[in-house]
């Protein structure tokens, strides 16, 4: 199992390397040159020159590289064209605003979509069933930040319940922080639901018709031991493949989800940042992005190691 | 055990001789074998529309948005800049003279107008061109990227095969919109055509898969060989007789795609990184309507739930085409 | 054997259907069968003839839509159609369990071997342990209590099919067991609980031939030592000849013979029994020719003729296709054929 963990923890470094390169590599290659892009057509050669120097994007490409993974490794992830702050300020207080939203649309999305699922399967084509189903097709239906919007306009402005702009911190109290991550939680996480719920009935349904319940049953295993004690954990298996792939989406998701709330968050900061040519806080944005993406495939494996003995344990010894 | 031995090679075991020997059966219970037809690819389109009431539902929705989208010009009920009252209700009514010719009329606003008093019904109908088209293009283009990469990755197989497979995995899990956003940023600037290399990329890989799948299936098989034999290039080899037994996967996952490719492009015009056409897309009206939800909720409500009337659609007539060719959720998406 | 036991299986004229779009497929059509305590009973037949589903009526676990439509299966003189549901999952699995064909999938991959043994004991032993849902659970998470009875029964079953170190290897999940470990500890999973009777489906037919024929030594083993009777069911013939006191033959949902294995296999009377053993190689006589019987296992969807075997029959009159063949006496001891042209003279056709 440790060698599992050990192989895992190093693919994932070594694409987060990958990605990084990929990203250092892509914004040098803006069409007409980063800094050009950055000030606008009408630049005097001086003022590109001295940006140039000022962002070390006069020295050889090795070098900057580097320079750069050099600067990141030690804490220093530069400096914002706009504003003057440093990317690492801007970066620390947009982060703990999307990931209070996106954790909270993930949690919220298994508490419902694990026992939707369970309950797909087992009244199979029972209204229950059909009320999932349902569920689960139209919350792929819609774009995350439409579903923010509806959300924002009966919970926010219709009855009131629940504020519609801005985040408050856990440090002026927990409920109003709350308060302030249910909707965008819930915008985020009903799309990541509906594709669990899907996969939950359908891996549960297969699992039933395995040849091992059949055995349970010979034995005259209850119905309700039969399903938690003999099914759920075998059919878990690719759901928690699901869970990870998902993730995509609600970080994803969380991108637009900001701005219809108006949350200053990693999303907002991130197309800002391109709006404005802020490449700095560009770049190091979509490597937090990635890298938050990367770990949580990571967490995703590791939970492989608890949920199915067969990569636990190694093979067989006869 | 001889019985004595006529046309009849009863076996030795055999101690009488009967009336009907083995396979013999008296003519009244005689059954015929019935054999199941071969049904060409329309006829199990048809048959699953007529069946799956979801699907049928589905195909009319879709083919109504694309002749919306067609022929927007003449369905829409107004001009996309002709200004009523703002912000007016739902099934409200202006009246007044709107088309010039000096008599006064009354129209219905079925959607309502928006902050600029344009009639929000004729902007969902123009916005669905551009977003039909975005769509559509950028499903051509994971299609064609796809499509290649995977013959590419199938046919060579060995380093090429896992580079290819594993670049395309990641960007294919990797969030779409984030993607799609990092794309833009590094082609420069807005525009049609990054918008959809920015997200067609993230579906190159479910094409790709389909035909690398297929091409490894066939790669070995005998036809494939005696091309070979008589020489044909490997060029040839791949796009003429290797690609024509995916068709089915690759239509159905086209299908699939497209609501994917209208969500990934209203999320992007949303954020003002789109497309700016002279009407604007879905995404865009949505955009537009944001800050109006308390007084006027129906600016961005529906624009939003045409999208997720197409993509239901979409969805529902990819999911019966899958049924209709007999393809397993494993084997698309 | 005391005279006066009733047998501890009774099928008698059993009926088991599946209603589909083509029609009803009648899967056991009129099955008698009985097996004495302590007895090791064949059921011989190919795939298609019913055998599974036979097998699956005794224990009462027919998919649906399967159903039994008629007969009676009593189970030590009681009516096992009679009693409620709840009676019967009572008994499944304590006094009547089953061994399935295929031990790489019969096992649950997420629970320990010892676990899935010790869940019988509990539930059809008194050991004092729970077997509510939260306790269930709870074990599962936890693991089960190690010197509880049930664990310990675990142990010792283990160590009675001859699993070395029992002690480690029932902490242990099936894919760390080899394919005859796991078929012996699916054995062991039948017997812990001491049953009257165990079902045994095609046991040996997903093994190596040797791990077959040490298989096969230990369920005669077991018998006696559990003092248990085997519903032996398999396509082997050989495997039959080695095993079992009395083999009843199948086909298309009847069965067409029954006697004492020796007999059987020195008289075969039935036409198909005859072509079966004919058809299948024989060591002692490499070169007599293999004489296959003709066509196919029927669709058992209201098959129109009478007798099931008549198509393929190489000895079938009209009266074969209308007249529904009984039971009559040929050989020796208890020996029967279900065939117009057998029997004593004046009954043949």
């Amino acid at each position: 199992m440790w060698r599992y963990i050990a192989k895992r923890t190093g693919h994932a470094i070594f694409v987060m390397w990958m990605v990084a390169t990929t990203v250092f590599v892509g914004l040098r290659s803006v069409p007409g040159g980063p800094v050009r892009a950055m000030l606008g057509q009408e630049a005097t050669p001086s003022a590109v020159a001295s940006l140039r120097a000022d962002l070390g994007l006069d020295q050889p490409l090795h070098v900057q590289y580097v320079d750069w993974l050099g600067g990141m490794l030690s804490g220093d992830f530069g400096r914002s064209i706009t504003s003057s702050e440093t990317v690492g300020a801007l970066i620390g207080s947009a982060a703990p605003k999307t990931i209070s939203i996106a954790a909270f649309g993930v949690v919220l999305g298994l508490a419902v979509a694990i026992p939707a699922g369970i309950i797909g399967a087992t009244r199979r084509n029972e209204p229950a069933d059909y009320a999932a189903t349902v569920g689960a097709f139209v919350g792929i239906s819609m774009p995350a930040f439409f579903i923010g919007i509806l959300l924002a306009i009966v919970f926010g402005v219709q009855l009131g319940w629940f504020p519609v702009v801005g985040y408050t911190s856990p440090s002026e109290g927990v409920v109003p922080w709350l308060k302030s991550i249910v909707l965008p939680g819930i915008a985020v996480g009903l799309p990541y639901a509906a594709g669990v719920t899907r996969m939950m009935r359908s891996s549960l349904i297969e699992t039933l018709d395995e040849q091992y319940m059949r055995t349970a049953v010979a034995k005259g295993i209850s119905s309700r031991v039969q399903l938690y004690k003999h099914a759920l954990q075998n059919a878990m298996i690719p759901v928690v493949t699901i869970a990870g792939i998902q993730l995509a989406l609600v970080l994803g998701g969380s991108v637009t989800v900001e701005i219809v709330f108006g949350i200053q968050g990693l999303g907002r900061l991130l197309v800002n940042s391109i709006l404005e040519r802020n490449y700095p806080v560009t770049q190091m944005t979509i490597l937090l992005v990635a890298g938050i993406f990367v770990f949580m495939n990571l967490l995703v494996d590791v939970a492989y190691t608890a949920i199915d003995p067969r990569i636990r344990y190694g093979g067989e010894q006869s | 055990m001889s019985t004595g031995n006529e046309a009849d090679d009863a076996p030795d075991f055999a101690r009488n001789e009967g009336e009907f020997g083995s396979g013999e059966v008296p003519s009244e219970y005689e059954t015929d074998e019935s054999v199941e037809e071969y049904k060409t690819t329309a006829q199990r389109v048809a048959g699953v529309l007529k069946r799956d009431k979801l699907a049928l539902a589905g195909a009319i929705v879709v083919v109504a948005f694309v002749l919306t989208a067609v022929f927007a010009p003449y369905i829409a009920p107004h001009g996309p800049e002709e200004q009523f009252g703002f912000m007016q209700e739902p099934m409200s009514q202006s009246t007044g003279d709107f088309d010039g010719d000096g008599s006064v009329e009354t129209v219905t606003h079925y959607l309502g107008t928006d902050d600029f008093g344009y009639d929000v019904l004729t902007r969902i109908v123009y916005g669905s061109q551009i977003s039909l088209l975005v769509a559509f293009a950028t499903v051509a283009f994971a299609f064609t990227v796809g499509t290649t990469l995977g013959v590419l990755a199938g046919f060579y197989g060995g380093w090429i095969d896992t580079l290819v497979m594993r670049g395309v995995d990641f960007v294919w899990a990797f969030p779409t919109i984030i993607l799609g956003v990092g794309v833009i940023a590094v082609m420069g600037g807005l525009g049609w055509v990054n918008v959809v290399v920015a997200i067609g990329i993230a579906f190159v890989d479910d094409f790709a898969r389909i035909i690398r799948g297929e091409v490894l299936s066939i790669r070995e098989e005998e036809y494939i060989t005696a091309a070979r034999a008589v020489g044909m290039g490997d060029g040839r080899i791949m796009f003429r007789e290797m690609l024509p037994n995916a068709v089915s996967p690759l239509i159905v996952q086209a299908t699939l795609m497209v609501p994917f490719a209208i969500l990934g492009e209203a999320s992007l015009s949303f954020l003002g990184l789109g497309v700016k056409p002279t009407t604007p897309t879905w995404g865009l009206l949505i955009s537009g309507g944001r800050g109006f939800i308390s007084q006027a909720w129906w600016i961005s409500v529906m624009p939003g739930l045409a999208i997720m009337a197409v993509v239901l659609a979409f969805n529902t007539l990819g999911d019966g085409l899958r049924d209709a060719f007999d393809l397993s959720e494993g084997e698309v998406n | 054997m005391a005279a006066n036991q009733p047998p501890v299986l009774e099928v008698e004229n059993l009926h088991t259907q599946f209603p589909t779009d083509r029609g009803t497929v009648k899967a056991v059509d009129g099955v008698d069968l009985s097996i004495e305590p302590g007895e090791i009973v064949g059921l011989v037949g190919e795939s298609g003839s019913g055998k599974s589903v036979l097998a699956e009526s005794v224990l009462g676990i027919v998919e649906d839509p399967g159903e039994i439509a008629g007969g009676d299966i009593r189970f030590g003189g009681e009516s096992l159609l009679a009693m409620s549901e709840r009676e019967r999952q009572s008994i499944r699995g304590g006094r009547v369990s089953m061994v399935f064909q295929d031990p790489m999938n019969s096992l649950n991959p997420t629970l320990t071997v010892g676990e899935q043994i010790a869940e019988t004991v509990r539930l059809h032993q008194d050991t004092g342990e729970s077997v509510s849902l939260s306790a269930e659970m709870k074990r599962k998470i936890v693991g089960a209590a190690k010197n509880g009875e049930a664990w310990r029964r675990a142990i010792e079953m283990l160590e009675t099919v001859e699993i070395p170190e029992p002690e480690a290897r029932a902490a242990d999940y099936p894919h760390q067991f080899s394919g005859g470990m796991r078929q012996r500890a699916m054995i062991a999973m039948a017997l812990a609980c001491e049953p009257d009777l165990v079902v045994a489906d095609e046991p040996t037919t997903a093994l190596d031939v040797t791990i077959q024929a040490q298989i096969l030594e230990e369920l005669e083993d077991l018998k006696d030592e559990f003092d248990t009777a085997i519903l032996l069911i398999t396509h082997d013939l050989a495997v039959v000849a080695e095993t079992c006191d009395r083999v009843n033959v199948m086909y298309a949902g009847e069965i067409v013979e029954r006697a004492q294995t020796e007999e059987l296999f020195a008289n075969p009377e039935h036409p198909y029994t005859q072509g079966l053993i004919a058809s299948t190689p024989q060591l002692d006589n490499p070169d007599a020719s293999l004489e296959p019987i003709e066509g196919n296992v029927p669709d058992l969807i209201d098959v129109p003729y009478a007798c099931h075997f008549a198509p393929r029959c190489p000895e079938a009159e009209r009266e074969c296709f209308e007249v529904h063949p009984d039971f009559r006496p040929v050989g020796d001891g208890d020996h029967e054929a279900a065939c117009l042209r057998r029997g004593p003279e004046e009954d043949q056709l």
